[in-house]
């Protein structure tokens, strides 16, 4: 008997009636001769009572200035997917179906010590093994594992208990893949509300397409530049292990996306549009600073963003300036960061940040007292997002740079800047432009004829 | 392990230990291509949007690939292939342009690197704290690009290692 990991997104289980037709699914892979293996989200999404952003809410709203401890909102968001698949267990056990719920944990999802954002390191699937073997059907929790810490030294017992860890967004489609590699599974099926992957979010762009069948390089790719139908880190397990995945519609019967190794489909020339991130850009002005100085600041600003955790994107250096963007949230850090920052730059001189048109108080005052200082404008371009082109074929050719800007250009989308790599292109634009530049990318590139 | 269910026997054949299902966190990897020249173009009039797209057009209008596209103030820098730059001279000919042969494109690889907190932000400080010229970055998902000195290339990884 096959083994098919069946996962459930917060969509799926949002409601008894959903959670019965996601149930359905189960004994239906049963009924076809499969040991399925469950996986389930926490119930609903943003606004439902267990959601785990509802649960984030609980810690926050207690008071908005004090951040809750990484462990203690580990142990508070992954209570929503311990109710659901205990929830889930029960129901199929009024269907007449013996199930049992696992924590992550108890799956045997080991994990780094990394709360919030932990990544799998081993799979112990014993205890799934042996409920199988009894005739069970596991419902695991998504989303969480333990960690245990490196062994004790000699003499010394281990630490008793195990922390729990949370995988990050998307991280059930993670667990899945984990456990279906762990399983030898046949194959993996994420059901979810959507008929499949798409060219692009059916939300911006009404006549993307599903497609049909996608390499794992095709999908990973467009999970990582925004599209949110499968975790790039679930495509990546799947990739390593050549695993089947499947992307299918809990509510309909749509064939759904059929995700294969490449020997078994190459891809096609562009694969899909897709935008991530509520970004703002900031671009520093080193022209009145001199050339060996400018590797000095730069190196002192980066410190200082590395430091404090900061994730940039489309960074861009040139002989005289210095870009980046960075996330929305984390804005209002870099800017109180870098805002009149004063950096020594060798033989006496020092350079003074500025950052936005108007001086902080702290600028200004460091401006007054400096007055020999070179002053760096930073400028700054807000409610930015990330809008992406995805095909490896079509980067290869000549003018696919062209082509990207002119369709923004036609559709006058302003682009602040652009990254690109063997596989994929992407430009910065405005957050209010965002779906109108993803229609015109998609249009340009004739994504409605994909499949 | 071999067990029953429902009457059925099955076999699972599950992974032994130490095997890896995540890329470790971290920079996994440096590679360098070499062979490569970086083209800026300036001086361009407004608009500037519509001034890139028709420049952009004349060089792929030759059939050049190019990569690593950014745009800058008054213009856009990006590489192509070593022996395309005499194309590319031609294409851009009346345009205020600097061609620099002999560089090297040097990729920082990590997993998830723009999305694992100071990561980049790491990286692209240790390459500026190299004494390497960098010419132009750039970045992706799972890496980070730098433009140098062909002969420079080898001391930018080291930084890395």
């Amino acid at each position: 008997m096959k083994i098919r990991v069946l996962k459930f997104g917060g969509t799926s289980v949002a409601t008894a009636e959903a959670r019965r037709q996601a149930a359905q699914r189960v004994v239906s892979a049963r009924e076809q001769g499969y040991a399925p293996v469950v996986v389930v989200s926490a119930i609903g999404r943003r606004g439902d009572p267990y959601a785990t952003d509802t649960l984030i809410g609980l810690l926050r709203e207690i008071d908005p200035d004090v951040a809750p401890d990484p462990r203690e909102m580990d142990l508070m968001i992954a209570c929503g997917e311990i109710l659901s698949s205990v929830i889930f267990a029960h129901l199929l056990k009024t269907m007449g179906h013996a199930a049992q719920a696992f924590r992550g944990g108890q799956a045997g999802i080991r994990t780094d010590g990394a709360y919030g954002n932990a990544r799998i390191v081993e799979v112990k699937p014993q205890s799934l093994v042996k409920a199988l073997s009894e005739g069970l059907i596991p419902i695991v929790c998504g989303f969480q594992g333990v960690y245990i810490g490196p062994d004790p030294e000699p003499g010394k017992e281990r630490a008793p208990g195990a922390e729990l860890t949370t995988l990050g967004r998307g991280g059930s489609d993670t667990t899945a893949a984990a456990l279906g590699a762990a399983l030898g599974a046949e194959s993996v099926v994420i059901y979810t509300d959507v008929d499949g992957i798409k060219t692009a979010d059916p939300r911006a762009v009404p006549d993307a397409v599903t497609l049909r069948q996608v390499s794992y390089e095709e999908v990973a790719e467009l999970a990582h530049l925004g599209a949110s139908v499968l975790h790039p880190r679930a495509a990546e397990i799947a990739m390593k292990f050549g695993m089947t995945l499947w992307v299918k519609n809990t509510f309909s019967d749509d064939p759904g996306t059929e995700v294969v190794p490449a020997e078994r489909f190459a891809g096609r020339k562009t694969t899909g549009v897709a935008a991530m991130g509520k970004l703002t850009y900031l671009s520093m002005n080193l022209g009145e600073v001199d050339g060996a100085s400018r590797a000095i600041l730069r190196s002192h600003v980066l410190s200082l963003l590395a430091r404090h955790g900061m994730s940039l994107y489309v960074t861009q250096i040139s002989a005289h300036g210095f870009g980046f963007a960075v996330r929305r949230d984390q804005f209002a850090r870099a800017e109180a960061l870098l805002d009149g920052l004063v950096v020594p730059l060798g033989s006496g001189s020092l350079a003074l940040v500025h950052v936005g048109r108007h001086p902080s108080d702290r600028a200004a005052t460091q401006a007054g007292l400096l007055d020999q200082a070179i002053l760096v404008p930073v400028d700054l371009t807000e409610s930015c997002t990330l809008v992406s082109v995805i095909g490896r074929e079509t980067m290869r050719h000549p003018g696919i740079m062209r082509a990207a800007l002119a369709a923004l250009e036609e559709a006058q989308v302003p682009v602040y800047q652009t990254s690109d790599s063997e596989s994929s292109l992407s430009a910065l634009v405005p957050e209010a432009d965002a779906d109108r530049a993803m229609r015109a990318l998609h249009s340009r590139f004739a994504l409605t004829e994909a499949q | 392990m071999v067990g029953s269910q429902r009457g059925v026997n099955f076999s699972i054949s599950t992974l032994g230990p130490g095997t890896l299902f995540e890329r470790p966190r971290g920079i996994s990897e440096v590679t360098i291509t070499q062979g490569v020249a970086s083209v800026t173009i300036s001086g361009l009039e407004a608009p500037e949007a519509a001034a890139r797209v028709r420049l952009l057009g004349l060089v792929a209008d030759r059939g050049v690939n190019i990569d690593f596209c950014k745009l800058i103030p008054g213009g856009l820098a990006f590489v192509v292939d070593e022996a395309a730059v005499e194309t590319v001279e031609q294409a851009l000919a009346g345009t205020e342009v600097t061609l620099r042969r002999g560089r090297a494109v040097v990729m920082v690889h990590a997993a998830n690197i723009r999305e694992e907190e100071g990561l980049l932000a790491s990286a692209l400080e240790r390459a500026s704290r190299s004494g390497v010229e960098l010419e132009h970055a750039g970045d992706m998902h799972d890496r980070l690009l730098l433009v140098c000195a062909a002969e420079e290339a080898e001391r930018l990884r080291e930084v890395f290692s």
